[in-house]
């Protein structure tokens, strides 16, 4: 008996061993078959998974804090086909919650390939709606009793969201549904707002988790934008835009002494949280911030630099007169004043008073065609001035040296004429002669919070083109001629300088008699500039001067911006710098 | 070598119950048989006792060992899954944190606001009416700082769990398993 028993558990030894060999051979065997490598990838593959995580898109604020751009949670609305159940119920639902037509989404479904598993119904559904969806999928897990709505698939994401809807909306641009930023700040820090993404490897086995990776989000911007401000500048255009039946309108307020841009705005704007509206208001790209896309001839408020010039080159000074004859010939071609008349004798403070096209023509010529646009090449004209906003226009201006140049551009050059200006360009030209002749880079972003710290953005100078002593007297020529013309842009207390611009319009049969171009900047206190204002109606109907329509605008403009920004009267500010001295 | 004595005994003895003076053989029978089982575990040689014991001691410590990280599997398994889960909520906190930030400058947006306040009686005020005060020392509103202050102590720290040798982790379980019911 013992030996039988001795038998069988030899028996049982050898089976046990050969069916375990055989287990070690067929693993060697499949280790070392061709398919391995395919077989560990195969192994790999439901180990482990490739994910490209997206860093939340930085936020942008005005200078004080106020959200301009933020993010928020938005669904992807998909079906996944192979489960859908009951498709009729499920689309009545999403055509109720998402607002589509029904026999429409059914009939979209219904044209899917049969090969075909998961179809979006819609990327960005707004939250409301997607948690709406959600909610009705817990239900449906839950009671029995629910809507059968399997094969429903609501998956959140980060998409951008513009609080303050309209409001700076030529400055910020906007990004697409696809993330694609277009136009503005968001297209011009595009890198920088939306950080980097990163691939990573995320395990399915709960024991190879160790910590997730998550990108850095992207920097946060704070502009120079003041919200307050800015929203006062967009009413104020919206308002004359209309009341002076101009095609657009268009206005800058910056801080001449660092460039900061406080507001920039232009007719039209658009809602940055619908951007699909982009073709029903623009014709084109340039129209979406005319104030540094769109080019024109400026007219008078160009005579601001030609003075400068004049009074910097030594050949004038203010008090330098000349007989005013209602014309003056430049090759055998007469330039004539805005209203043809003759203003007999003129010092230099009258020929910016009376904004005489004579006395600038006769200025540009006693210069020189070198002297002349060496100045205007320092005040940046023709070139961009590199404003961190979008797509800038150029501007153009005559170069002397080409063969197509005539003496007689000198002389319309002078006032403003057959030389083309940006918005910004003339403001950052003009805000020299506010800064003591000092001119700095416009700009719109102060500063980059990147992982918690912030960093301000210095200052640029772009140049000097004037001295300061020129600076000093021309702003205090055009405080006077304002004061002796008695014009309604004074604001009460405070000693401003400022000059009117009204220009033809350049056809293609030549200049327009009926239309015109107006264009208004000022800056103020003089002693001390804390603001330039800008403005440019295109073609209003309602007046033919800039003087008569536009001061009335500066005028409404400063004295809110004066308190906005809490500049005291002159006599008490300057009383208060007395008693503190 | 101790010497056997051999006592008879019958077979039928455990087919019925017998007297008292029959038992008797019985109770000598089980004791002779303890007694030879004892001299014969007695007589194996120490070497081979010592080799049982250190058997059994080796299958102790594997399976002890082998205990030791069934039970650290288990613990990375879980630790695993609450990472999951915690990164899957600070996830949706962060979109949470979006949202309210996004509705909250939606309700403070500029027009809202003034809307608001117009609502409420204020009015927008005439610059003519403004009066102002000087006050010494202030030079206006500070520019904003979005910086993000750490505060002292909130440095990311290790857990003391990820640092603890094995012997500690043993020493640990042990302790935690043989705590009363109270303390738990």
């Amino acid at each position: 008996m013992q030996a039988s028993f001795k038998n069988r558990l030899f028996l049982f030894s050898i089976i046990f061993i050969l069916a375990f060999s055989a287990v070690i051979l067929r693993v060697l065997i499949i280790q070392t078959s061709e398919k391995a490598v395919q077989f560990k990838q195969m192994g790999d593959n439901s180990l482990w998974q490739t994910v490209v995580v997206k860093p939340e898109r930085g936020k942008i604020y005005d200078r004080n804090g106020n959200m301009l751009a933020g993010n928020e949670t938005v669904y992807e609305v998909g079906l996944d086909l192979p489960k859908v159940q009951d498709l009729e119920g499920l689309t009545m639902v999403l055509s109720n919650i998402l607002d589509y037509q029904y026999e429409e989404l059914l009939t979209l479904i219904h044209s899917q390939p049969e090969t075909q598993v998961y179809l979006t119904i819609n990327q960005f559904v707004p939250y409301e709606q997607g948690k709406q969806l959600l909610d009705m999928i817990a239900a449906s897990e839950t009671s029995e009793s629910a809507q059968d709505i399997s094969g429903l698939q609501v998956t959140p994401r980060m998409g951008r969201s513009y609080p303050n809807q309209d409001l700076a909306s030529n400055v910020l641009g906007f990004v697409h549904t696809n993330q694609q930023a277009a136009y503005g700040v968001e297209l011009k820090y595009d890198t920088i707002l939306a950080g980097i993404p990163i691939t990573v490897l995320r395990p399915n086995d709960p024991t190879l988790a160790s910590g997730y990776t998550n990108p850095p989000k992207g920097s946060d911007l704070v502009l120079t934008i003041d919200r307050e401000i800015q929203l006062m500048v967009e009413e104020t255009l919206a308002q004359y835009t209309d009341e002076l039946d101009a095609l657009s309108g268009t206005m800058i307020i910056v801080n001449p002494r660092n460039g900061e841009i406080l507001a920039m705005a232009s007719t039209p704007q658009i809602d940055l949280n619908h951007p699909s509206n982009f073709l029903e208001v623009y014709e084109n790209a340039t129209q979406y911030n005319r104030a540094i896309s769109v080019q024109y001839e400026p007219g008078s408020i160009f005579k601001i630099l030609t003075m400068a010039a004049a009074l910097d080159s030594g050949i004038v000074t203010p008090q330098t007169t000349y007989l005013d004859t209602g014309y003056f010939e430049i090759n055998g071609v007469n330039i004539f004043n805005w209203d043809r008349g003759a203003w007999g004798v003129q010092d230099m403070t009258g020929c910016l008073q009376n904004s005489l096209n004579v006395c600038m023509a006769r200025l540009s010529v006693t210069m020189g065609p070198e002297i002349f646009y060496s100045y205007l090449d320092q005040f940046g004209i023709g070139r961009p001035t590199g404003v961190d906003v979008g797509v800038e226009a150029s501007g153009s201006v005559p170069d002397p040296n080409s063969t197509t140049w005539l003496p007689i551009d000198m002389g319309t050059n002078s006032f403003g004429q057959s030389v083309s200006v940006t918005p910004i360009q003339i403001v950052t030209a003009i805000s020299a002669v506010a800064n003591d002749g000092r001119m700095v880079a416009p700009h719109v972003v102060k500063s980059i919070v990147t992982n918690g710290q912030q960093t301000e953005l210095p200052v640029q100078v772009l140049g000097q083109p004037i001295k300061p002593e020129t600076a000093h007297t021309l702003s205090a020529m055009l405080a006077e001629a304002m004061e002796r013309n008695e014009s309604v842009a004074r604001v009460d207390g405070y000693q401003l300088a400022t000059k009117t611009g009204t220009a033809s319009i350049p056809r293609d049969y030549g200049y327009d008699p009926n239309i015109t171009n107006q264009s208004f900047i000022g800056w103020g206190p003089i002693d001390d500039p804390k603001f330039l204002v800008y403005m440019w109606f295109e073609e209003p109907t309602a007046s033919e001067w800039a003087s008569v329509a536009l001061s009335p605008v500066f005028n409404e403009v400063v004295s809110k911006l004066v308190v906005y920004l809490d500049i005291p009267p002159d006599s008490i500010r300057l009383g208060q710098v007395q008693s503190q001295n | 070598m101790a010497t056997i004595t051999k006592i008879p005994f019958t077979t039928t003895s455990h087919r019925r119950r017998g007297t008292a003076q029959e038992e008797k053989p019985r109770i000598l029978q089980a004791v002779v048989e303890a007694v030879i089982a004892f001299d014969k575990l007695q007589t194996l040689p120490r070497l081979r006792l010592q080799a049982i014991v250190s058997f059994l001691i080796f299958v102790s410590f594997i399976a002890g060992v082998s205990a030791m990280l069934l039970f650290m599997e288990s613990q990375i398994g879980l630790v695993g899954r609450e990472v999951l889960s915690l990164n899957s909520e600070m996830m949706n906190i962060r979109h949470d944190n979006e949202n309210l930030m996004t509705q909250l400058s939606q309700l403070n947006s500029a027009k809202l606001l003034r809307q608001r306040a117009l609502e409420d009686g204020f009015e927008l005020i005439d610059p003519a009416n403004v009066t102002y005060i000087y006050v010494p020392g202030f030079t206006g509103k500070p520019p904003i700082d979005l910086s993000e202050s750490v505060p002292a102590g909130s440095e990311t720290r290790l857990d003391p769990a990820y640092t603890e040798s094995l012997l500690s982790v043993f020493i640990r379980t042990i302790s935690q398993a043989s705590a009363p019911l109270t303390d738990l």
